[in-house]
């Protein structure tokens, strides 16, 4: 029996990008946001994505979403295949997949009131008219914890938290089954975070939803992903159930980035001699060859120099593409 | 215990706007000693980057700093004359800022900016002042010094900028850095080498620092002091282990809980605060009335440090 997939992703490639005349004759290769990578997302699960700013995280939600064109690859959403999905059914499918963004200042029109913002999408996608707009709008903020006279008020009323809520508003409108949250937490307060954890969670046993959690934070991924997806240079070099990624990290990579997390404990923190990943993730546009980890890298081989590692299963559920894993 | 290099008492920053004044930071006192961190938490809108802004008359327009006491050494911070703070500011107290692009001058070399500093402060020339400049970038480690004083900022990586900007702090060879969220606009494993590479730097040169976090964690590595601030106050101050461990005010208690991954419930946003209560009353579990109409004074809490909370008072 195999798991039910929402997402199945076969060497997913994102180019940057086209392939211009003056680009071919020049020989200059095309930027990859993404590179070959096979990723599936489980109906009803959260799975996390962390990886540092630049290592293709959020090209890889948006081109589950068919924002970002693939170059190449074949993507199926509940069995079917979506990958050259065009007009009419591409709208329709977007209806089912929301995103919600990092920047809540900047994902509501400043001069729109809160309720047009969240009865856009009905309206677009045509699914209610008239009355039915008003009630919908405020079931949807309800359901996030507003109140629905905030409707006729304008984003600069809200403070950040607040209005971050009313961007999961109005992508559950029209009732998704599929959200990528990118990076929906980072311009909040600690405090908020927590919150805004739980009304998420909350949300997604009420709906049935399936997300997608973007985040360079991996306390806060932790806290929310059944499964977690670690990314570097356009790549997945890690993936596994949570506990089993924290606990038992495979990739040196993986391991970097949990150790860099400062943890609350000052005495711990002080007797930990703690070697800092040296360098920084390479630039797209000239990636190097083989594992494009190996120059950070103390384990790198020769091999790691010139072959690049294929994802493979250590451990049920758990994949890493390294050639010497912990 | 030696002499402090900073005191401050009583600090408040004032606005006046139309609706009259409005006061972000509110009594705020501590000191500062050379060759120690102190780590200053607070959220966004908590006052802790405009508490250290007006200690260099650094505050936008229409904001005003008061005291009663603000002393650098024998100096009043807040009544120095113009040509005093530029012996100050960069010399005595440097920043380090958050975003090192908005930091540095985009038209600008690297090498120019950090040469422009020294020849300020010091009485070099330019040959001395780019051998200096050269010195500085590999101290903060920048590998290929002479290639890299040509280049601009934007040739350069976030982690390698947020090091020109530590560079240029360090050449006026100041007695305190002020860090000011220096790593939050950094990726995690960057972030770690920022962190080591202030705290090397520390040791070398015994400079005090205010380190500036949202990140109550990241004190837990640096600081040997750590004042928590919530709504322009000072909510509690203790020693670094006895904060992590003992934490006494309830704000502090949900921060860590947060950390803890701990089912505590976290607090909620910050609300608008009763205009003469304890700010954080409206979050607070352990509220009462008088913390709607007053705000409790600091007091000497179980684990040496203060904390102002009226269910603590003795």
């Amino acid at each position: 029996m195999s798991v039910n997939l929402m997402f199945e992703g076969r060497q997913l490639t994102v180019s940057f990008e086209r392939p211009s005349l003056l680009n071919r004759l020049s020989g200059r290769a095309p930027v990859l946001g993404l590179r070959a990578v096979d990723v599936t997302v489980r109906t009803g699960e959260t799975l996390g994505l962390v990886g540092e700013s630049g290592s293709g995280k959020s090209t890889l939600a948006r081109a589950l979403l068919r924002i970002n064109r693939l170059s190449s690859g074949a993507l199926l959403f509940q069995g079917k295949e979506i990958t050259t999905l065009e007009g009419a059914p591409l709208r329709a499918l977007r209806r089912r997949l929301q995103m919600i963004f990092q920047d809540p200042f900047g994902a509501l029109n400043p001069r729109i009131s809160v309720g047009r913002a969240i009865a856009e999408p009905l309206v677009v996608h045509d699914l209610a008219r008239g009355r039915e707009i008003v009630e919908r709008v405020a079931a949807s903020l309800e359901m996030v914890g507003l109140p629905a006279r905030f409707a006729a008020r304008m984003p600069h009323e809200f403070s950040g938290g607040q209005r971050q809520r009313i961007c999961i508003a109005r992508a559950l409108c029209c009732r998704p089954e599929f959200i990528a949250c990118d990076e929906v937490l980072s311009a909040l307060d600690i405090s908020l975070q927590g919150q805004m954890l739980e009304l998420l969670a909350q949300l997604k046993t009420q709906l049935g939803l399936t997300y997608l959690f973007i985040s360079h934070d991996l306390r806060v991924v932790k806290r929310i992903s059944d499964r977690v997806a670690v990314m570097y240079l356009g790549r997945i070099v890690e993936l596994a159930p949570t506990p089993e990624l924290y606990a038992h990290p495979a990739h040196p990579y993986t391991s970097a980035l949990l150790a860099a997390i400062p943890t609350p404990d000052p005495v711990a923190e002080r007797a930990r001699r703690f070697a800092a990943l040296p360098g920084e993730l390479p630039s797209p546009a000239h990636p190097p060859p083989g594992c494009a980890f190996h120059e950070r890298c103390a384990r790198a081989s020769a091999r790691c120099r010139s072959e690049q590692p294929p994802l493979t299963d250590i451990a049920p559920g758990h994949q890493v593409a390294c050639f010497h894993p912990n | 215990m030696n002499e402090p290099l900073l005191s401050v008492e009583n600090l408040s920053v004032v606005f006046t706007t139309r609706e009259g004044p409005h006061t972000p930071v509110s009594d705020v006192s501590f000191s500062l000693s050379a060759g120690e961190t102190l780590g200053v938490v607070g959220e966004s809108g908590s006052g802790k980057s405009l508490t250290m802004l007006s200690l260099l008359q650094l505050l936008p327009n229409g904001a005003r700093a008061q005291a009663a006491r603000a002393q650098l050494g024998d100096r009043d911070l807040l009544a120095l004359s113009r040509s005093d703070l530029d012996r100050i500011r960069g010399r005595e107290i440097a920043i380090v800022f958050q975003d090192p692009l908005t930091a540095l001058n985009p038209v600008v070399s690297v090498g120019r900016q950090i040469t422009e500093v020294l020849r300020h402060h010091f009485k070099v020339d330019k040959t001395q002042a780019r051998i200096r400049a050269i010195e500085l970038l590999s101290r903060v480690g920048i590998s290929d010094p002479v290639l890299r004083l040509r280049q601009y900022p934007h040739e350069f990586s976030g982690g390698m900028r947020q090091r020109v900007t530590i560079a240029m702090a360090l050449a006026g060879e100041p007695r305190i850095l002020i860090a000011d969220e220096p790593t939050t606009a950094l990726d995690v494993t960057v972030q770690a080498q920022i962190v080591s590479l202030i705290a090397d730097l520390l040791a070398q040169t015994g400079m005090g620092v205010v380190w500036v976090t949202h990140d109550l964690a990241l004190l837990a590595r640096i600081a040997d002091r750590v004042m928590v601030m919530f709504a322009g106050r000072i909510m509690e101050s203790a020693s670094c282990e006895e904060l992590f461990a003992r934490p006494q005010h309830p704000y502090t208690r949900a921060l860590l809980a947060n950390l803890r991954e701990s089912t505590a419930p976290p607090p909620g946003a910050t609300a608008d605060p009763a205009p003469r209560g304890c700010p954080f009353a409206t979050r607070c579990a352990w509220a009462m009335d008088i913390c709607r109409s007053s705000m409790p004074p600091p007091t000497r809490a179980a684990h040496g440090g203060q904390v102002a909370c009226w269910a603590l008072h003795p």
